[in-house]
């Protein structure tokens, strides 16, 4: 542990250092476990460029798109085909957590790759429409314990996904079974919020970087965002969850994780150069381009991290009968 | 004259050299993006927008070639179709239908010049539309229920009929085995897994290219294989050329054909696909007797590729005006303008004039390239024909395959294909119709989907799919589409 | 040859039982909708059913046995190998053998098939890895 504190501290001082190591990644490839244009597959061609254009590394990382089960396709090949494949990075995000705790990865869960880190992260938001009867996250919490079942809350994504989440959490801080829910699932946040405006649905959760239109044109009000503490810029009039006494945060977390045997020296370099581009001065106008704030957490400590939320997320898959409790 | 004002801000953004130039480039590259089966405008598109943000391009540059790209691949998808019979884009898939009959009696050139024509009507009379009516049209977008759009699909359904000619029991087989292969995935309610076999490759559902290379192209090329390439190939030359009295004759159906792709553009939850199916189908149910529909009719051409760009230009409107995406593709082109900082939404004309005029100018512009560049070269597409079959089906069906791995990276799709392939084939040699497995597959999962969003926002009340003006008036048409057939004098 | 739409009608009967059969045994966790995942696909799929009973009861006219009957069995084998060999031979050889082969098929003779089947296979290369930037499997051969 002292030593590969050492190297890093090391490598993050010296350009290059990590070579030094024995370790420099040649025809590198970044896996997108989606369909081109999907948020996999920005956090990878972007960040990839990013990469290249700041000299982080020596050569270019390609995107390969592999789309399927929203990534169970690529967990398997990772694991069946090249599980100690130094030169591979695959994109995730939260929902990849809730899909491992849902064991929707086949047999492969947290346990099954090497986290390495975020590249930032954007954080789940409640909307209303403008002449919603919901003014607070309190009056939303006092609509649901009048009846949960009355509110029907419009998103993308099936039950058990990020959007459905982020409401279920709302709903068992309010005291109510989320199961209750009126929940209408949306091809797509565009249709969701289509609905919303067209006051076919009263609730959207979504996420803070696809509302910021509607909101500056006052078509919409949020109730709160899901992030641990005000964010910034336009929205830093928004209340958290927190300051409104509901203790739910949704963090949209982007980053890589690599296969399951990736060699230690090769999972140094890929951490430290994370965290050299999370210092670059250039990063956080590019990561904005990307719609994530800041979020700088690499290597171990986002390991436990990645482990200990998917548990939670397990706990309440768990818990409203998402998975049974014997698996 | 507000919007003449601004619009003309607009054309002074887009004549610009350097965008008249981009514009270009999106066009060409867009109708060739069309014409490689399998390789769609989303990804084209995907794959430029980190060139746009490298090359610094400024946001109206960079909207107006990444929007070139999407309305130009609405050309070039026709191109396969009506030569050999394999759509290049899911919403050519009905330009097949009379488009390839015109082929093989030599009219190839012909049909090709009435899609170009076609195109251009519907994607420049939308752009005129969306130039003065966003507002209206934006609250038509919003104003449609889950138990609306409920009705507009059975009506489109009730037109399916009229799709093809065989035995309806076949139609009908063929309809439901679509729908059925749609089911195929994760159920977007409930999280649970559907006929997927216990396969993880599955689970994301029967990509719609998949389905479409199999059934068509593959199938395609294994009854040419089979048959010697006698009866099947299309002919070039030997038909008469385009002419104006047949552009004028198909004029009607074009103008009804951009009315129903238009609107059907503007709402969020139908697409191309379906207007192209829509208008053809209205069309052959109006002038069926009159007409030879299914056997190389130029209004069977002229309508679905019309609506096709209508409704791609349409699709445009939620995203500009409410910041609401209708499709995949207007998706990343609105994730486009979020990396440059720029919130499409209700304010964009107002704030960023220069980027929401400079587009639609450009729109107008790019329509007029993509004719002027379209029908002189009617003449070289026709000439892929005269191409040997040893060299050009070898090269169709690696290209297929090329764009279906490099899409997934897998090779079970492959081999779905190659099943798809094989039904295809052997359906036709049953005679049974493949568009209507087509259309069910994308019918199918939006009638599911939309009833049960009406019936859970009513609570189970099914009462409430009548419960709107726009339902009630939807499901007047499906009655009158359904009594159509009784009510028209006969003719035959 | 009537008895193909007999045949057909048959297999689409089956598929549809098992297809309404599956879609039945459905269990949701929660009843999340009103209507559930199961009562669409059921409908559906009894639909097609009924669809193959009346392919079986009253088969139309028929289907037209293959001319060369070789040839499209050795197509689809043709195609089969190449979705196999894709991952262990590379994208190239993959694509110039599977070429060759339906050059061959489609009646040319074996230098211009192999040329073709060469040719096709560089251009999509380029076309795929370089121009648009889509990686492909290299497999043996030294890219």
């Amino acid at each position: 542990m002292q030593r590969r504190m050492l190297i890093t501290a090391a490598a993050a001082a010296l350009p290059w250092a990590a070579q030094a190591q024995g370790f420099t990644p040649q025809n590198a490839e970044c896996i997108a476990p989606a369909a081109p244009g999907g948020g996999f597959d920005v956090t990878c061609r972007l960040t990839t460029r990013m990469l290249s254009e700041l000299n982080l590394v020596p050569s270019p990382i390609r995107t390969q798109n592999m789309p399927g089960g929203i990534g169970a396709v690529a967990i398997n090949h990772i694991n069946a085909q090249r599980p100690t494949d130094p030169n591979v990075l695959i994109a995730f995000s939260t929902g990849s957590w809730l899909n491992m705790a849902q064991r929707r990865f086949g047999r492969f869960a947290e346990n099954d790759v090497r986290w390495i880190g975020a590249v930032g992260a954007d954080y789940g938001v409640i909307a209303v429409k403008r002449d919603s009867r919901f003014q607070t996250l309190a009056d939303l919490v006092a609509g649901m314990r009048e009846g949960i079942s009355n509110i029907p809350v419009g998103s993308s994504g099936a039950v058990g996904s990020q959007d459905w989440t982020k409401v279920a959490l709302i709903a068992r801080a309010a005291g109510q079974d989320p199961r209750r829910m009126r929940y209408v699932p949306f091809e797509g946040g565009g249709a969701a919020m289509a609905a919303l405006l067209g006051g076919h649905t009263q609730l959207f959760p979504g996420d803070a970087s696809e509302i910021r239109g509607q909101l500056e044109a006052g078509e919409i009000r949020l109730l709160a965002v899901l992030a641990p503490q005000r964010l910034p810029g336009f929205l830093s009039v928004v209340p958290t969850a927190k300051e409104q006494g509901v203790d739910v945060e949704w963090p949209i977390i982007r980053g890589f994780y690599g296969p399951p045997r990736m060699p230690d020296a090769a999972y140094e370099y890929w951490v430290d150069v994370l965290r050299r581009l999370h210092a670059h001065p250039a990063w956080p106008e590019a990561r904005a381009a990307q719609g994530m704030f800041e979020f700088n957490m690499v290597g171990a400590e986002f390991a436990a991290l990645a482990k200990r939320r998917t548990e939670e997320y397990r706990v309440l898959a768990r818990d409203v009968g998402l998975i049974q409790p014997t698996q | 004259m507000d919007v003449f004002a601004a619009l003309g801000g607009g054309f002074g953004v887009a004549l610009q050299p350097g965008n008249l130039l981009l514009a270009f480039i999106g066009c060409i590259l867009g109708t060739a993006i069309g014409v490689l089966p399998g390789i769609g405008p989303l990804n084209a598109i995907a794959l430029l927008l980190p060139f746009c943000l490298a090359l610094r391009l400024p946001p109206e540059s960079a909207l107006i070639l990444l929007a070139a790209v999407y309305y130009g691949s609405g050309y070039g998808g026709r191109i396969t179709a009506i030569l050999l019979n394999m759509p290049g884009e899911p919403s050519a898939v009905l330009t097949t239908l009379d488009g390839h009959p015109l082929a093989k009696q030599g009219r190839g050139s012909a049909a090709l010049a009435i899609s170009g024509i076609g195109s251009f009507v519907g994607a420049t009379l939308s752009v005129i539309a969306m130039t003065f009516l966003s507002v209206p049209l934006a609250k038509l977008a919003v104003a449609f229920s889950p138990a609306d759009y409920v009705a507009l699909i059975a009506f489109a359904l009730s037109l399916l009929g009229a799709v093809s000619d065989g035995p309806a029991v076949k139609a009908w087989a063929a309809g439901c085995l679509g729908l059925l292969l749609a089911m195929v995935g994760v159920d977007s309610g409930t999280g649970v897994e559907r006929f997927t076999l216990g396969s993880l490759e599955l689970l994301g559902g029967i990509d719609f290219t998949v389905l479409a290379i199999g059934l068509f192209a593959i199938g395609e090329i294994l009854l040419l294989i089979e048959t010697r390439l006698r009866s099947e190939a299309a002919k070039l030359g030997g038909g008469k050329k385009l002419s104006l009295r047949e552009v004028i004759f198909c004029t009607p159906a074009m103008l009804r054909a951009t009315g129903i792709g238009f609107v059907i553009g503007v709402l969020p939850g139908a697409g191309a696909s379906v207007a192209s199916a829509l208008s053809y189908t209205a069309e052959k149910r109006l002038n069926g007797a009159q007409g030879k529909f299914g056997q190389g009719d130029l209004r069977g051409v002229a309508a679905p590729e019309t609506a096709d760009n209508a409704a791609q230009i349409g699709n445009l409107v939620p995203m500009l005006s409410l910041g609401i995406p209708g499709s995949g593709t207007t998706a990343v082109l609105l994730g486009a303008l979020l990396m440059y900082n720029i919130t499409p939404g209700p304010l964009l004309f107002e704030q960023r004039p220069d980027v929401a005029w400079g587009l639609i100018a450009s729109m107008y512009i790019g329509n007029a390239m993509l004719l002027l560049l379209n029908l002189p070269l009617v003449g070289v597409f026709a000439r892929l024909l005269t191409v040997p079959a040893w060299v050009l089906y070898p090269g169709v069906l690696a290209l297929s395959f090329a764009g279906v791995y490099a899409a997934s990276n897998s090779a079970f799709d492959l081999l779905l294909a190659i099943g798809f392939g094989v039904m295809g084939w052997l359906f036709r040699k049953m005679a049974i119709p493949l568009v209507p497995i087509v259309l069910g597959f994308v019918l199918g999962r939006m009638l599911e989907d939309n009833l049960r969003r009406a019936m859970s926002l009513s609570d189970g009340d099914a009462w409430a799919l009548l419960g709107s003006p726009i339902c009630l008036i939807l499901w007047a048409m499906t009655a009158a589409a359904l009594l159509w057939p009784l009510l028209r004098p006969r003719r035959v | 040859m009537i008895a193909a739409d007999r045949i057909l009608g048959a297999a689409l009967i089956a598929l549809g039982a098992v297809s309404a059969y599956a879609a039945m045994q459905l269990e949701v966790p929660f009843a999340a909708d009103p209507l559930g995942p199961s009562p669409f696909p059921t409908a559906i799929a009894m639909l097609l059913a009924l669809c193959g009973l009346g392919m079986l009861l009253r088969p139309t006219d028929g289907f037209s046995p293959p001319e060369r009957r070789i040839a499209p069995p050795l197509l689809v084998l043709a195609m089969l190998g190449y979705a196999l060999l894709m991952l262990p031979l590379g994208f190239m050889l993959a694509t110039a053998l599977m070429a060759t082969t339906v050059a061959l098929l489609f009646g040319a003779r074996p230098p211009a098939a192999l040329l073709v089947g060469i040719t096709t296979a560089i251009t999509l290369w380029l076309l795929f890895d370089k121009l648009l930037d889509l990686p492909l499997p290299k497999g043996i051969l030294p890219l």
